[in-house]
């Protein structure tokens, strides 16, 4: 009898390992819905996620947001900065098995380009032609100098050529159909780390270790990724403690997140890309006059706003910032000191304005699908009535806002907004922010018109020179800080929690993050899921 | 028979008078909506000309009416276009999620029926005793109480707490799904003769059907408890009874059947509205439904997903309340009649 279940128990044991050893190491984590696999459309960080694990790029960025090669071992650029030579790499392969030459690049561009959406607007305009004389040499030429183009090629993944040719639907595009949008909305045509096995943008993406990915990965680097999209706050929880999930996504509410922790989940966090704003609009009464937008910068509490953002004792989902820019961020001026609440001199700076008490009301408008703005909208409210100006709270669905932030009159007062950089570079926040010409989004609802930020924002684009170019965006900066545009709220810290036993190298080692870039800490290979 | 063919197909057309008038309001309303959605979906950085070259490709560049005519042809052909939430056409979109929540509703509305009638019996039968208090109280909560807490509930307490079934999705990590022909995976299971992907489906069913199932469960318990009741007090029960009918033969065959007439009609509206309620369901059990994408492309402005999905819904209601009135018909042949000679 004993001899029997004791076989039996051998017997299942052998089994369980067998399945766990042919399932291989499995990573699942989560993020908001829905997962863009064509990089050509990619905008979000589940995009980003997928494009950076599952295609390469020509650069790629380091710690301090320092550009450095990646597919492409070396370049050039010309003296006019317009010219930009890329020599590639000869052992980079598709998941097919073929080799990626210089003609992939010429095609990943130009078909972005044709498709017009998702980071095409970084070259668009820009880039006038991309040749490849030979299978290893990329020219790119550009209408003019424009020294973001480099950080910016981190947002062009190479697609594989003859892959998409070979799969095109019927389209707009002439003799290349439909771009090979429809294959690549579910396929993979990448040479990234990770080959997509399945991928519904609603549910799940499942990815396989490519095991002939030129860059090789970590010891126990998994064998196979679970991106699920969109999950409740409450299925994470449970999904976490039956060990089902192994990272949650950035948007749990804070009591899910500090519950977790209280259960000894790792938390970790992932700062220096994005900045909490509270905008300003510069061209309706009362925020139209410098004064009042100082007043109010100088009357808001700093501290009470990061303390809002506290999950744990030891865990806040933000820091203050200096400026516009991310902490560490590219052309961020580390020189500027922190913001602090000083109502006295708020009062003083409120009675140089030219309006009366009286005329000193405005609207704040928060996003009504983040619940965590309206505290600082009531925190806005509760500081500004101590010098006087009366805030009205409105609360604004996202669509109505977008349309809302299309014109300078229907634009609230002030609106709290946060905003990511996509890649390593200050041009990649600040223009679109704060350029006169790119107005009329909900990245520019403050509505800038400075003739000084925008011969600043012009400089930075087309100087060449990166000493000079850090130079005119600390001017720049500054610049902002006497016009007040905006409350520069915090430095937001993405938080994430873990299994104990999966270790992120990027996260886990803030020195070892990827400056800049939206999801960039995300390449699976280098994570570790221990036994 | 041919009266029978008749009125299924003069509904029919009728129905398809109703999907176009649908399709004409949702057209108009998902294009008042605020917010630009070649903005929303080219995101704040796109250039001014991006924007307007995909203004073009939505045909949101010509009148009202115009659009709406691009519309109908591309939909004749069956192509209601492209996602501009997920970048996918609508029409896989659709094909991919409906099965799931179709196949959510179906287990729901089988729990209600098979639990929510009996316990309506059971209540009527024992009317004033305790079967019937028990039967009241948690017919109650679950007309009151909201789909989302009985999700999370459930979810909670059978996976979270007790692990007894699983918290996400319709399969399980390592259980390829069936070959689909229905699209449903328990049907597909059983038609590949796949034992454990039927199991596995079914296991994943059971907390999100039955949260969907919890509020129509207990309307079909107190809408059957009420009409049993009234149909108990029928003269021509009460002449069964005199004539010395056993109680059981009673209850089950004068009074139950006319009384299943008015609660089957609430209970095709409650399984037809089943596909849109189910979005707090899909959302908390991570499943992969139309609701879930009916949501989304509300909060995304996705013209094309939306007037997709509001068809589609539409044309469920149609489809349920059609059969309905045949089974109303079927249970009383009065009403049959009546439709024949219309």
């Amino acid at each position: 009898m004993f001899a029997t279940i004791r076989k039996a128990t051998v017997t299942l044991l052998v089994l369980c390992l067998g399945a766990a050893f042919a399932q291989g190491r499995l990573l699942r984590l989560d993020e908001s819905a829905a997962g863009e696999l064509d990089p050509a459309k990619a905008t979000d960080y589940a995009d980003s996620q997928l494009m950076f694990n599952v295609y390469d790029a020509l650069v790629w960025a380091d710690s301090g947001g320092n550009i450095i090669p990646h597919v492409a071992e070396s370049w050039t650029t010309s003296e006019d900065g317009t010219v930009y030579t890329f020599r590639l790499r000869d052992d980079v392969t598709f998941h097919d098995g073929s080799r990626l030459t210089a003609s992939d690049v010429v095609f990943s561009l130009e078909r972005m380009l044709a498709i017009g959406q998702g980071f095409s607007y970084l070259f668009d305009g820009w880039v006038t032609s991309v040749e490849a004389p030979d299978d290893t040499t990329v020219v790119f030429t550009l209408s003019q100098p424009y020294a973001p183009f480099l950080a910016s090629l981190v947002r062009l993944p190479i697609v594989n050529e003859d892959v998409v040719r070979a799969n095109l639907q019927p389209g707009d595009f002439g003799d290349l159909g439909d771009y090979g949008q429809a294959f690549l909305s579910t396929n993979d045509a990448g040479s990234g780390a990770y080959t997509v096995v399945s991928h519904n943008p609603q549910e799940l993406t499942v990815m396989r270790r490519f095991d002939d990915y030129f860059l090789g990965f970590a010891e126990n680097a998994p064998d196979e990724v679970h991106l699920r999209y969109s999950l409740e706050a409450a299925t994470v929880r449970a999904l976490m403690s039956r060990r089902e999930h192994d990272i949650t996504s950035q948007w749990l509410p804070t009591e899910v997140l500090a519950a977790l922790a209280r259960e000894g989940f790792p938390i970790y966090t992932e700062g220096g890309t994005s900045v909490f704003y509270i905008t300003l609009n510069t061209q309706r009464p009362p925020t139209d006059d410098a004064h009042v937008r100082r007043a109010i910068a100088l009357a808001f509490d700093y501290d009470a706003l990061i303390s809002i953002l506290a999950v744990t004792p030891d865990l806040s989902l933000g820091q203050k910032v200096a400026g516009p820019l991310p902490n560490g961020f590219p052309g961020a001026d580390p020189s500027l000191p922190l913001p602090e609440r000083d109502v006295a001199a708020a009062r003083a700076e409120l009675a140089q304005s030219s309006y009366g008490p009286s005329e000193l009301t405005m609207d704040i408008a928060w996003v009504a699908e983040v619940p965590m703005e309206e505290k600082v909208a009531l925190l806005f409210q509760q500081n500004l009535a101590e010098i006087g100006i009366d805030v009205n709270i409105v609360r604004v669905p996202w669509t109505l806002l977008t349309e809302q932030a299309a014109n300078a009159d229907t634009t609230p007062h002030a609106t709290t907004v946060f905003v990511s950089s996509p890649f390593p570079d200050p041009d990649a926040q600040l223009y679109s922010m704060y350029h006169s010409e790119a107005a009329g989004t909900w990245l520019s609802m403050s509505w800038v018109n400075d003739e000084r930020v925008d011969a600043l924002l012009n400089q930075g684009r087309l100087e060449t020179d990166p000493q000079e170019r850090e130079r005119i965006y600390h001017e720049l900066q500054r610049r902002l800080l006497d016009i007040r545009p905006a409350i520069f709220g915090y430095d937001q810290f993405a938080a994430f929690a873990h299994q104990p036993n999966v270790v992120v190298p990027t996260l886990e080692d803030h020195s070892r993050s990827v400056g800049g870039v939206m999801g960039g800490n995300w390449l699976f290979r280098l994570i570790e899921v221990r036994d | 028979m041919t009266n029978l063919l008749s009125f299924i197909g003069r509904r029919l057309l009728a129905s398809l008078g109703v999907l176009v008038g649908v399709s004409i309001v949702i057209f108009v309303i998902a294009r008042v909506i605020p917010g630009d959605p070649a903005r929303i979906a080219l995101g704040p950085m796109a250039s001014a000309a991006q924007v307007e070259a995909l203004r073009r490709q939505l045909y949101l560049d010509r009148p009202l009416p115009l659009q709406y005519y691009e519309f109908v042809k591309r939909s004749l052909r069956g192509d209601l276009g492209v996602s501009l939430y997920t970048n996918r056409p609508v029409v896989t979109e659709i094909a991919q999620s409906f099965p799931a929540t179709f196949e959510l509703m179906l287990y729901a509305g089988l729990m209600m029926v098979v639990l929510g009638v009996p316990v309506g019996v059971i209540s009527a039968y024992y009317r004033n005793r305790w079967p019937d208090a028990a039967a009241r109280v948690v017919s109650l909560l679950g007309v009151t109480t909201p789909t989302f807490v009985w999700a999370i509930f459930l979810m909670l307490l059978f996976s979270y707490a007790l692990g007894w079934l699983p918290t996400l999705g319709r399969l399980s990590f390592g259980v390829a799904p069936p070959p689909a022909v229905t699209g449903l995976y328990t049907v597909d299971a059983l038609l590949a003769g796949r034992g454990d992907a039927f199991w596995d489906a079914l296991r994943h069913l059971l907390l999100p059907s039955f949260a969907l199932a919890l509020s129509g469960l207990g309307q079909a318990a107190r809408l059957t408890r009420a009409n049993m009741l009234e149909t108990l007090g029928k003269p021509y029960v009460e002449m069964a009874r005199a004539f010395g009918v056993r109680e059981r033969t009673v209850a089950m065959k004068y009074a139950f059947r006319p009384a299943m007439i008015p609660t089957l009609t609430v209970l095709g509206l409650d399984f037809a509205a089943m596909l849109g309620n189910a979005f707090l369901v899909e959302n908390v059990f991570g499943w992969p439904g139309i609701a879930r994408y009916a949501v989304q492309t509300m909060l995304h402005k996705d013209l094309n997903g939306i007037v997709g999905v509001t068809l589609v819904i539409a044309a469920v209601f149609l489809v349920v309340n059609l059969v309905v009135d045949l089974l109303v018909g079927w249970i009383n042949p009065r009403i049959r009649f009546s439709q024949g000679a219309r």
